[in-house]
């Protein structure tokens, strides 16, 4: 048995004292660090498919930079906000994050994310990636945000019904009406619409609003709302189920999870969402024919749609670690990071340079996307806007829904909200 | 024998003078510790971390009231506009609406499971067998968090899905399944029927342990002076259970009306503004609207109606004349 002498004990005591000083003194840690940094990362990869693409692109990086350690941390999308902010007011934010675009006002507003104008300009990120793609996360002229993949808004429908009831998907909002309609059987528990009327609805309540022509905000960024076309609109939208009974009656309540499940097992027929959910789809419903993708419906306006990169940030790096941070966010622009994470997650790649890819062009279920990605900007954004759309758009065309009040009503509601998020 | 005194003193002396200058903190505890602020210092420590976790936040809040503070516009910095966002809030429609939600929401998600727990609590104190094992298990949803309860609620109760529905149209209740988070008139029942689930085990278990506290010699008195079981539960068992279920009452209430757990993982304070209490518009108003200073106002506004609940609750209750 070997003897503890005095020294051994104080040699102990010494390490055990630097030890403890090192996590209590971050300064200190981070001084340590910085041969070896480690990066913390704010991601929302939480499906199955998408944390293993996630681990394929971990895994790469940490090939690529050995001396680097990602630190990654999931957080649940609904909960993203909360625990964000309360990290930027406790000055204790990661040092990299994942960023919608929706989001990015906020997080700039409430000082959550650098400016990385000066590290882009000195990549050649803006050769590979189109300008308009970097417009999300740009807030006067500063950039604050890598684009990383996209989620390009598109349409799944049942193409088996289809082809039986001899119909081509719709392209404008009267054939999408009557195609809902056509599609529906009540008593058999079909409708031909998954509409969000819950959590996450509000997004499309706004893109619609937009699609029949009337702007939100101004080039100012001042409200800009025009009543009629906003409520002939929210009438449209609301008519699918209130006039036509086109959508389920749990619409209220529909969220991202109930409406992928009413699409799986057979109870809509057309469902509205983005590029994102492609490997669900496909795992649950095959490649047989049952599903197939499609550009989503104009409005009078424009179309029903966006295209939406997602961005990663520099938040609150340590000291040592901005390096590192730019490294990691600008990694997943890099070409191959994006093909791998295509073929593992279906995320489309906002780089130009991969959106010309073979794999891409030839995959049939990729046409509506490649056919929309062109088309359409990201959606709109604004400082408040989540909130306004959270708190004042969502609950209204609710009530829209459940018959408690107009769809005129609901708009004027909407717009003093949103003169009240803006001007505050 | 007279000069023993003398040299322990003597031998103290000695051993301070060795000692380190520090350890005469000691000695100030050792006097100080004869005197009539021993009390104090001994209640210091408690004093402090209730100052620290109960104290600051409670002011902070309060102060945060009186402020604008709102992320989006740090270039307004947090001026002081007294009672303004009070009065704001009396203008505010929502501001009503959510409170009696809160109200509808308060009462019934405390009642309910007391009433329930309350049934539970007397069928077990009377129970022998397996009165452990099924203790135990009552207290289940308790133990559960409250997101993986609402998540396996939100699963009972699809609209699609839910085995609830599944059961209420096989029995011929339902023709078809309900949407019950998604209609107006049965958001708020639906979330009571959670609540009811979640809360009953501890009123079962605080009434319980009031119940089993009680005498058996004071029934069994009753019972030979010819009180039947309906009077011995009125005047005996209601009685001497009352301070147990005036804390249990309170504390669920508190939680309760705190708590937007439920409607954030259920409703999202829907359908429209159904679900909508005061503790779910606070969050939102914070969370959402990143307004710091309209939500510190609900929440101070929620602590009063909680502080005057209370007050009124252990006035009504007698608990003061105890």
């Amino acid at each position: 048995m070997s003897k503890l002498t005095r020294r051994d004990f104080l040699k102990g005591s010494a390490a055990a004292g630097a030890a403890l000083a090192g996590n209590a003194l971050p300064g200190a840690a981070r001084l340590l660090a910085q041969d070896n940094p480690t990066v913390d990362y704010w991601h929302g990869f939480i499906a199955e498919f998408v944390h293993a693409g996630f681990e394929v692109v971990l895994e790469n990086f940490h090939q690529a930079n050995p001396d680097i350690t990602i630190n990654p941390l999931t957080v649940p999308n609904s909960e993203f906000m909360t625990k964000f902010t309360t990290s930027v007011v406790g000055n204790a934010a990661p040092d990299t994050t994942m960023a919608a675009p929706t989001r990015i006002p906020d997080m700039v507003a409430i000082g959550g994310l650098q400016d990385i104008s000066g590290r882009v300009g000195e990549s050649n990120l803006m050769d590979t990636i189109p300008a308009d793609r970097w417009d999300g996360a740009t807030i006067d002229g500063a950039i604050y945000g890598v684009p990383s993949f996209m989620f390009v808004d598109w349409m799944y429908y049942r193409a088996d019904w289809f082809e039986e009831a001899g119909l081509d998907p719709p392209t404008t909002w009267e054939a999408f009406t009557e195609a809902a309609i056509a599609m529906t059987d009540a008593d058999k528990g079909r409708y031909g619409f998954g509409m969000r009327g819950g959590n996450g609805g509000q997004g499309f309540v706004v893109k619609v609003i937009e699609s029949f022509g009337s702007p939100i905000i101004d080039d100012m960024g001042q409200p800009a709302m025009d009543f009629d076309k906003a409520v002939e609109a929210l009438r449209w939208y609301t008519d699918l189920h209130t006039v036509h009974g086109a959508v389920p009656p749990s619409v209220a309540n529909d969220s991202f999870r109930q409406l992928m499940e009413a699409f799986q097992t057979g109870q809509t027929a057309m469902l509205w969402h983005h590029t994102g959910s492609l490997a669900e789809m496909r795992t649950v419903l095959g490649d047989e024919g049952a599903f197939s993708t499609a550009v989503r419906p104009h409005g009078p306006a424009k179309q029903i749609a966006s295209a939406t990169p997602s961005y990663n940030g520099i938040s609150m790096p340590g000291d040592g670690e901005e390096d590192a941070s730019w490294e990691w966010i600008s990694y997943w622009a890099d070409i191959n990071t994006q093909v791998d994470f295509l073929e593992l997650t279906g995320y489309f790649p906002s780089s130009a340079l991969v959106a010309e890819d073979e794999r891409v062009q030839s995959n049939p279920l990729y046409a509506a996307a490649v056919a929309t990605v062109d088309e359409v900007g990201p959606p709109t954004r604004f400082p408040g806007g989540p909130g306004w759309e959270r708190n004042v758009v969502l609950p209204n065309f609710q009530r829209v829904l459940l018959g408690e009040i107009t769809a005129e009503d609901a708009i004027e509601l909407m717009m003093e909200g949103l003169e009240e998020a803006i001007s505050g | 024998m007279a000069a023993a005194p003398a040299e322990r003193r003597s031998g103290l002396s000695l051993l301070r003078s060795h000692w380190p200058a520090w350890l005469d903190v000691f000695a100030w505890v050792g006097r100080i510790s004869e005197t009539r602020y021993w009390a104090w210092l001994m209640l210091l420590p408690g004093f402090l971390l209730i100052s620290v976790v109960i104290f600051y936040p409670v002011i902070s809040g309060i102060w945060l009231s009186l402020h604008e503070y709102n992320l989006l516009r740090p270039a307004r910095g947090q001026p002081f506009v007294g009672l303004q966002q009070f009065i704001d809030l009396l203008a505010d429609e929502k501001f009503w609406l959510s409170l009696r939600n809160t109200a509808y929401f308060g009462v019934f998600n405390v009642i309910n499971p007391f009433l329930l727990g309350l049934i539970i609590a007397l069928a077990l104190k009377r129970a022998v067998r397996g009165a452990g094992l099924v203790r135990t298990l009552i207290l289940m949803p308790w133990f559960m968090p409250s997101v993986v309860a609402g998540h396996m609620w939100a699963l009972l109760l699809d609209s699609r899905l839910g085995v609830i529905n599944d059961i209420l149209v096989k029995l011929g209740l339902l023709e078809s399944y309900w949407p019950w988070f998604a209609r107006t008139e049965t958001a708020m029942p639906a979330i009571l029927l959670v609540g009811l689930w979640r809360g009953f085990p501890f009123f079962a278990l605080l009434l319980l342990a009031g119940l089993q506290s009680i005498s058996q010699e004071m029934y069994e008195a009753a019972a030979v002076d010819g009180a039947n079981a309906m009077s011995r539960f009125r005047h005996i068992t209601i009685p001497l259970l009352l301070p147990v279920i005036v804390v249990a009452i309170t504390l669920r209430t508190i939680a309760v009306v705190n708590s937007p757990d439920l409607m954030i993982i259920l409703t999202g304070g829907g359908p429209g503004l159904a679900t909508h209490v005061l503790s779910f518009y606070a969050f939102q108003t914070a969370y959402a609207a990143f307004d710091f200073g309209y939500a510190a106002a609900l929440s101070v506004v929620m602590l009063g109606i909680l502080i005057f609940f209370t007050l009124i609750y252990l006035r009504v209750a007698g608990v003061d004349r105890d």
